[in-house]
């Protein structure tokens, strides 16, 4: 029988360190039994991860009922001469793909960030397309929509590829710089067809100076200390 | 006309869920085990056979735990499962393993590993005092089995009388009748942290000691066994905590089940158990260890009364009686209490303290134990837990967790050790793992 050094604890026959401080267990009088029985049993037994097909499953069958019911409403009793089942049915679809797709399909985050962001934008077609309002919808709100999804996809990556701060504030401004030019080229497309920059430049001018600002501190190592030791936190 | 309802639970074949099991069954979650283990370690190893044998012969008798987990729609509940017996398995280096609810689970699970035979319960079937009478009927059973004649006393139930239905009542509700209701709350108190384990591993580190010496301690400081040990545990996170050079500390809180039936009496081997929160705030000043155990005591014997423990219980059971709660399908109000409890209802506390008492057995049985254990399974946040049971003179302090680092461990023992209190630790961590000397 064996006791730690440092902790003054006994210690089991067939322990080689101490389980509490890991100090070795060094006794001349009574050495480690390496064939002594353990005390705990060393098999692990692993947990079934938790299965949510049967719920997807069960919530895709409501929500189908669901659209079912609408379009038969609206086709025989309610309104038939609205479409409005048609907003609902898509409606249910895109919460379909944001909430139920998840439980059915372990996919990779950035698809199925794709994934929801195109159910959406369909939707938005839908609607435009019912409301007959698709010019503005493709000349203005797609090139946008896609356009905020890109520059919120710059940053997201970076900090995906494990870069610094430093380096993902760079990329989001980056980013946002070249989203607010683009976003006055299409505004001024849309309204005028030609396109005069305005504002966008001087947000742009401010974005690529604090851009620069930041890469020099990223590349200057004695910078990049001065700045760590007078800004933390 | 409650009781008549509850009495005939047992024949209608299914069982609402008590207080306590309506928050155990909700916020469960992948990585949270509300599921606890009890062993008996015996002078020889377990025969399978026999223990199986035993299982079969026992498992009748407790008419509670041969139930399934299912879904209503405005409440989980206990379907019974008549028949129903544990498959017997050789022991896991993981235990206490969460539960999922999914069809075929077994919410009560037999272990054997060399001498230990183990016993895991989901907390939603009984609290510590029904599983220690299933864990003891079992054993004297599996000791008949194998030979040896154990009678029915200390707590020992007789396998061949019938079940009786005044065993697993409900006892909340019929003491839920004061005209107070208080709830237990708390200012955020301090958790630590450490390197999370991967899923699910659960560090389990066991320190046996004598009562006698404990108690020697303890009565020098004016307190009882489980008083001393809330100190001293306080202690150690204190210790902990001011390692950390934080410039603000926040108080170090436990939370305690209390067993209920000695202020209300019942026969049931469900859940009837309350929690008390014992704490000292570093930022009032440095307290010494005695200082630390006068507080625990007095708190204890302050708030432990039975006016105040059923105006805490009354509160609980009007939560459950709210029929703005009770109308809500259980998907939402499942959702809503594991939210609730992620945000409010663990933060009051730094750590769980379980002491379900002295093991006494009749001394047929007693001859063949060596040793008695309680394992917690994982917490909400995955800090260590701390159980205790001790078994005549010896008693037994178990910490388990999915935090790499045993500083709280270390502490804890090194600091009994200090105070003249000769500890024996044993543990599953890997050695090979890099732990560092400290
Ligand atoms: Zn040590």
């Amino acid at each position: 029988m064996s006791y730690c050094v440092n902790c003054g604890v006994e210690l089991d026959a067939s322990a080689r360190a101490c389980p509490l401080c890991g100090t070795p267990v060094v006794n001349p009088c009574a050495p480690v039994q390496p064939d002594a029985p353990l005390p705990f049993p060393e098999r692990r037994a692993e947990v079934a991860p938790v299965d949510r097909r049967g719920a997807g499953l069960t919530l895709s069958v409501m929500l189908a009922a669901a659209a079912a019911c609408c379009a038969v409403l609206n086709r025989f009793f309610f309104f038939p001469e609205v479409p409005w089942s048609v907003y609902a049915v898509g409606g249910i679809f895109v919460f379909w793909v944001l909430a139920v797709l998840p439980l059915l399909w372990r996919a990779h985050p950035a698809a199925r960030a794709a994934l929801s962001i195109a159910a959406a934008l369909a939707y938005t077609a839908l609607v435009a397309f019912l409301t007959h309002g698709w010019g503005w919808y493709v000349r203005l709100a797609l090139p946008v929509a896609l356009a905020v999804c890109a520059a919120a996809a710059v940053p997201c990556v970076t900090a995906a590829m494990h870069r610094s701060i430093l380096a993902v504030t760079m990329s989001a401004l980056a980013a946002l710089t070249v989203f607010l030019v683009v976003l006055e080229a299409l505004i001024d497309v849309f309204l005028t067809g030609r396109f005069a920059p305005g504002w966008s430049l001087i947000c742009a001018a401010v974005g690529v100076v604090m851009v620069a600002t930041l890469l020099v501190v990223r590349l200057r190592p004695r910078l990049r200390e001065e700045v760590r030791k007078r800004f933390h936190i | 006309m409650k009781r008549k309802e509850t009495a005939g639970a047992a024949q209608r074949g299914w069982y609402r869920l008590d207080n306590a099991a309506l928050v155990y069954s909700a916020i469960q979650r992948s990585d949270y085990s509300a599921v606890y283990r009890f062993s008996l370690v015996l002078d020889r190893d377990i025969d399978p056979a026999a223990l199986r044998r035993a299982a079969e012969k026992t498992m009748p008798r407790f008419p509670g735990l041969c139930v399934r987990m299912r879904r209503g729609v405005f409440w989980y509940y206990l379907d019974g499962a008549p028949g129903f017996v544990p498959e017997v398995r050789p022991d896991v280096a993981n235990p206490c393993q969460p539960v999922r609810f999914s069809p075929g689970e077994e919410l009560v699970r037999i272990y054997y590993y060399r001498g230990r035979m183990s016993v895991e319960l989901f907390h939603a079937l009984a609290d510590g005092t029904g599983a220690l009478v299933f864990l003891k009927t079992l054993a004297a059973q599996y000791l008949r089995e194998t030979g040896c004649d154990v009678p029915c006393t200390d707590g020992v139930l007789d396998i061949g009388e019938p079940p009786s239905p005044e065993e697993w009542e409900d006892a909340y509700p019929r003491y839920a009748v004061s005209r107070a209701k208080r709830s237990l709350g708390g200012s955020n108190a301090y958790r630590y942290t450490g390197t999370p384990e991967p899923f699910y591993t659960l560090n389990v580190t066991m320190g046996t000691m004598p009562v006698a010496k404990l108690k020697e301690d303890a009565k020098r400081c004016g307190a009882t066994v489980t008083e001393y040990l809330a100190a001293a545990l306080i202690r150690t996170l204190i210790v902990v905590q001011h390692s950390e050079r934080r410039r603000r500390e926040k108080p170090v809180a436990l939370v305690v089940p209390v067993n209920l039936r000695p202020f209300f009496p019942t026969k049931t081997m469900r859940n009837f158990i309350l929690t008390v929160r014992p704490c000292i705030d570093p930022e009032l000043g440095d307290y010494t260890f005695e200082e630390i155990v006068q507080q625990v005591h007095h708190y204890m014997r302050l708030h432990l009364t039975r006016q105040e423990l059923a105006a805490y219980l009354t509160k609980n059971v009007a939560l459950q009686r709210s029929p703005l709660l009770r109308f809500v399908p259980s998907p939402v109000k499942n959702l809503a209490m594991a939210l609730g409890f992620r945000f409010v209802g663990e933060r009051p506390y730094s750590m769980t303290l379980t002491n379900p008492g002295i093991l006494t057995l009749p001394p047929e049985l007693r001859a063949h134990v060596e040793r008695a254990e309680m394992i917690l399974g994982q917490s909400y946040s995955g800090r260590s837990n701390c159980a205790v049971l001790s078994l005549d003179g010896d008693l037994t302090v178990t910490f388990s967790g999915t935090i790499r680092e045993p500083h709280v461990e270390r502490e804890f023992f090194r600091f009994l050790v200090r105070r003249g209190v000769p500890v024996k630790v044993i543990s599953n961590r890997k050695e090979d793992a890099s732990c560092p000397i400290v």
